[in-house]
């Protein structure tokens, strides 16, 4: 159960990685820092454990840059927490942060594939 | 951009998190204390999470950086003598400032304590191409005809002011006093804190006295009210007690007494009263001055007057200014500004310094600094560590400053010349506090901006270098200091250097009298026998032979003012040469008995001076001076010829001249001897007699040590009679004095420490110069340069960066110097000696503070300097 058993997850979460899974989250709908911990959690059929310690300096720093909103509400549980959804910069950064993914996931790709280097014309 | 969310609100959501994360835990079948345990497990290091949070796009801030402000305590403690050197130039510099802003701040900038004092003006007139001074008071007509003619205002009031008799069973002192009209009460808008004001049925039988009053002379017992006291000539009785910030018309006023003045009770034309007026909400000065300058043309039409008084009026305008100007005065108000302009001066001097101060601790840091850049620090948190630096340093700075102008400032208040208004109350006040907090915000900034940019600035290059690379850009910076210090420093030298040489012009003045071994004082008799003129002469005859027979003393005389004293009364003289209906010529008027002009040294030209028995007898002679002369009878012959003086439009006696002496400077040395007629002690008018107390003049080498063995002879002959305005002679030269003194010793001061300043800014750019380029001179010995080339070398560099500094600094001077016109005597604001003494005296300064570290450069060891590293 412990993340510590797990370093090589923990090193895929890079920053910018982190971001990214959260913007995407967001997409789906408003969620507090814990329900989007569960969620990447959920959706990576639990392969990715977010490190909580680093979600919410994350979350304070997507707050800050206008891509996501932060409000106090209460959970489905009837606890307080704080809610965070995107925004419209949120949305057009995670449009533009799932293509450089994507492109970025495609060179990776291209480069472990097994073969001679291609000539460069 | 949203707000920025408080650190506890982010420690709130924290909390929620862990809750959610245990729930989520015991709901898979953990125990609660295992669940809460695993939930902070998970959620890794709190404090590291909040720790983020708090650096998170923090922006330059200073507010409750407490943690940078730690951080930057550490590292100033480090290094104690910058921080020392640091705090004590910005504290010298704070508290200069401060001090002076204190003073500006409570004497001219603060209203007065009365209701919307911006609506009160002082009431002048000014008569062009008359022989009035440049600016006089009113007469009590004007007042009279302002006060009912006048559409713009709330009220108005004239007042005399000046020292007489105040006596309480056996104390009798001379004190403070005025004599205003009974409305100045309501046109002030000021009640009194017990009793009641003065009405018209008192006459001028009643007083108010001020809160010092009662509280010197009777302890507050409010039994006073109601009696009956003799005051100045006659018993009158105490009305009411002033409040303690009622300080009208001057700060040592200790009683007004009561008054009305009506129509014909004063003869016309008789200027020289203070008026002080309220105008009418929306009023401007300006509109006023116009008003008053139209009505006062009515005055000769409704009161008459000689042809003379007409032609005064033509040309009368009526000046209106706020009423602390006119309380404060050109020069004083002139002086006060100039000081606190010459401490901003220094503060900005300071200020180069430290930032200099600070951009060499940023290059020796510059290796550290890029490390920490490299190794992921923002660009902020570099900035905001060097700007917690500056902020700590600026505000110790403050401290000591605070500290300092406590100390100073009184100090300060008793050196400066007597009569500048509220001046005692200068202190460390709310807004005094408050700015000096603002200045050092303002020096924070100031002096950590640059460093804390520079060290930000993403050279990573440096890192390579070791941080010893080119200092080329960034001495430019630092020269540009050291331009500006040296340009400052220089302004205020030449400043300070033309005060001193107008000190030296004035007090070499030849003022036409002695001012050694002089003794002067005053006493009031009032005795019953001293009823008629004869029997007052009669006792200031024998007191003056009684002082004469003092050991030591060799001449005796009186005057009733002396000069550099309480000013002098001006008459108007008619000769048989003049017509008829011409308004006289404006002379300055005495009246003297005794060896005046024998103990004043005041030479006689021609004829002779007065007999005792002219001071006890009625007769008409009397004696001009030189410059009357020119103006009676210019070229001509003035003994036996007559003249009638016009006091206040009586009929006078006419006098015969009998001698003629040399002009004396009265009031002011700066000013040309005035034209003076002295008459005998019997005065210009047949019932003139009754002047109470003239100057007593002694001469004797003891003169500073009289006022015993005066007192006591006084005692013998009028033991009711006050002793007072004992001075000597050189006293009152050098109180007249104090303005240009005072002035030119705290300029002094101010300009020596810009000058110690700027020497320390430039040894500290060439100290760090020669640092920097060790190697390159161990290069160069290696080469063969002499330790002269490389002194030389470095000299000359400094000197380079001083010379461009003089340079902008005569430039800057040339302008500024002007600001202290009204100061300077016998000296051009532009005087070239003084301006090359000074820029010499500067360079010479920059070339000893070049000097030491150029001759550190040059005992560079080739082999130690290539070996650095």
């Amino acid at each position: 159960m412990s993340t510590r058993d797990d370093p090589p997850t923990r090193d895929s979460l890079l920053q910018g990685t982190l971001d990214l899974l959260v913007l995407r989250i967001l997409a789906l709908g408003a969620h507090h820092g814990h329900g989007i911990a569960m969620a990447i959690q959920t959706r990576s059929g639990d392969t990715l454990l977010v490190d909580h310690g680093s979600l919410y300096p994350a979350l304070q720093r997507l707050e800050q840059r206008g891509w996501i909103k932060g409000a106090w509400g209460t959970s489905e549980k009837n606890r307080r927490a704080r809610f965070y959804s995107l925004t419209a910069t949120g949305h057009k950064q995670l449009t533009f942060e799932t293509g450089r993914w994507n492109r970025l996931v495609d060179s990776i790709a291209r480069v472990m594939e097994p073969g001679p280097t291609p000539e460069n014309t | 951009m949203v707000g920025r969310r408080s650190q506890s609100d982010f420690e709130d959501e924290i909390r929620a998190h862990l809750e959610l994360e245990a729930e989520r835990l015991r709901a898979q079948g953990m125990s609660p204390a295992d669940a809460e345990r695993a939930a902070r497990r998970n959620f890794g290091n709190v404090g590291v999470a909040e720790d983020r949070f708090y650096h998170a796009g923090r922006f330059v801030s200073i507010q409750d950086s407490w943690r940078d402000l730690r951080h930057a305590w550490r590292a100033l403690r480090r290094t104690p003598g910058f921080l020392a050197t640091c705090i004590l130039t910005l504290g010298l510099a704070i508290g200069a400032v401060t001090g002076m802003f204190s003073v500006v701040n409570t004497v001219i900038l603060r209203p007065l304590p009365f209701p919307s004092p911006d609506r009160l003006v002082s009431i002048s007139g000014t008569a062009p191409g008359s022989d009035l001074p440049e600016r006089f008071g009113p007469a009590a007509e004007f007042y009279l005809h302002y006060k009912e003619r006048s559409t713009l205002l709330d009220g108005i009031f004239v007042f005399a002011a000046g020292r007489s008799t105040f006596r309480v069973g056996d104390r009798v002192e001379r004190i403070p006093m005025a004599w205003p009209s009974n409305d100045m009460y309501a046109t002030l808008g000021m009640r009194p804190i017990a009793g009641r004001l003065p009405v018209a049925e008192d006459e001028d039988n009643a007083v108010v006295i001020s809160d010092r009053l009662w509280s010197s002379w009777f302890g507050r017992d409010p039994s006073v009210i109601g009696k009956w006291y003799f005051v100045s000539d006659s018993m009158k009785q105490i009305v009411g007690v002033m409040p303690a910030e009622f300080r009208i018309p001057a700060d040592e006023t200790m009683l007004w007494v009561s008054g009305e003045i009506r129509p014909g009770q004063r003869p016309l034309g008789e200027l020289g009263l203070g008026s002080v007026a309220r105008m009418k909400k929306g009023v401007t000065r300006e509109q006023l001055a116009a008003e008053l300058t139209r009505i006062s043309k009515e005055l000769p039409a409704r009161f008459g007057g000689s042809p003379g008084y007409a032609r005064i009026i033509e040309r009368h305008n009526a000046l209106v200014v706020p009423v602390v100007d006119a309380m404060v005065g050109p020069v004083a108000r002139k002086s006060l500004w100039v000081l606190l302009g010459a401490v901003c001066v220094v503060l900005l001097i300071a200020c180069a310094n430290v930032a200099n101060l600070f951009m060499v601790r940023a290059e020796g840091r510059t290796r550290d600094l890029a490390i920490r850049r490299a190794i992921g620090a923002s660009r902020a948190q570099l900035v905001r560590l060097q700007m917690a630096e500056a902020f700590l340093v600026a505000v110790a700075g403050g401290v000591l400053a605070i500290v300092l102008s406590r100390v100073t400032l009184p100090l300060f208040i008793s050196a400066a010349p007597e009569g500048i208004p509220r001046l005692g109350l200068a202190g460390l006040d709310v807004p005094t506090v408050a700015t000096a907090f603002g200045i050092v915000m303002l020096t924070a900034l100031a002096c950590g901006a640059v460093p804390a940019l520079r060290a930000s600035s993403p050279d990573l290059a440096r890192l390579r270098e070791g941080g010893r690379g080119s200092t080329r850009g960034r001495r430019w910076g630092r020269d540009m200091l050291v331009v500006l210090q040296t340009a400052l420093a220089l302004v205020l030298l030449i400043g300070s250097a033309l005060l001193v040489q107008s000190f030296v012009k004035l007090s070499a003045v030849d003022p036409g009298y002695d001012t050694k071994d002089i003794y002067t004082f005053q006493f009031a008799p009032q005795q019953p026998q001293l009823r008629d003129g004869p029997s007052v002469g009669r006792l200031h005859l024998t007191v003056m032979d009684r002082l004469r027979t003092l050991p030591g003393v060799s001449a005796v005389g009186l005057v009733n003012n002396i000069p550099l004293d309480e000013g002098t009364n001006g008459t108007r003289v008619h000769t048989g040469d003049m017509p008829g209906e011409s308004a006289g010529t404006l002379l300055a008027m005495n009246v003297t008995a005794g060896d005046y002009f024998r103990v004043m040294g005041i030479k006689l030209l021609r004829g002779r001076t007065f007999t005792n028995g002219e001071a006890v007898t009625p007769n008409s002679s009397v004696i001009i001076s030189r410059s009357a002369v020119e103006k009676l009878w210019p070229g001509q012959n003035p003994l036996g010829r007559s003249l009638r003086p016009r006091i206040a439009s009586q009929d006078t006696l006419v006098f015969t001249v009998v001698g003629v002496v040399d002009d004396v400077k009265q009031n002011d040395w700066r000013q040309a001897g005035e034209a003076i007629v002295y008459f005998p002690l019997t005065g210009p008018t047949p019932d003139a007699w009754a002047f109470g107390s003239p100057a007593y003049v002694v001469k004797s080498p003891r003169a500073a040590m009289l006022e015993r063995e005066v007192r006591e002879v006084v005692r013998q002959f009028a033991p009711e009679a006050p002793v007072y305005r004992e001075f000597t002679m050189e006293f009152l030269a050098r109180r007249s004095m104090t303005q240009l003194s005072f002035t030119m010793l705290t300029l002094g001061v101010v300009s020596g420490l810009a000058l110690l300043l700027g020497a320390i800014g430039l040894y500290g750019v060439l100290s760090y110069v020669v640092a920097a380029r060790t190697r390159e001179i161990g290069v160069r010995m290696a080469l063969g340069a002499t330790a002269r080339t490389v002194r030389r070398m470095v000299v000359a560099q400094g000197a380079g960066v001083v010379l461009v500094g003089v340079v902008i600094g005569i430039a800057v001077a040339l302008v500024g110097t002007r600001a202290l016109d009204a100061l300077l005597f016998g000296v051009n604001a532009v005087d070239p000696l003084v301006f090359a003494a000074m820029s010499l005296m500067m360079v010479g300064v920059g070339m000893v503070a070049s000097y030491v570290p150029a001759r550190r450069a040059s005992s560079v060891n080739p082999i130690e300097s290539l070996r650095t590293d």
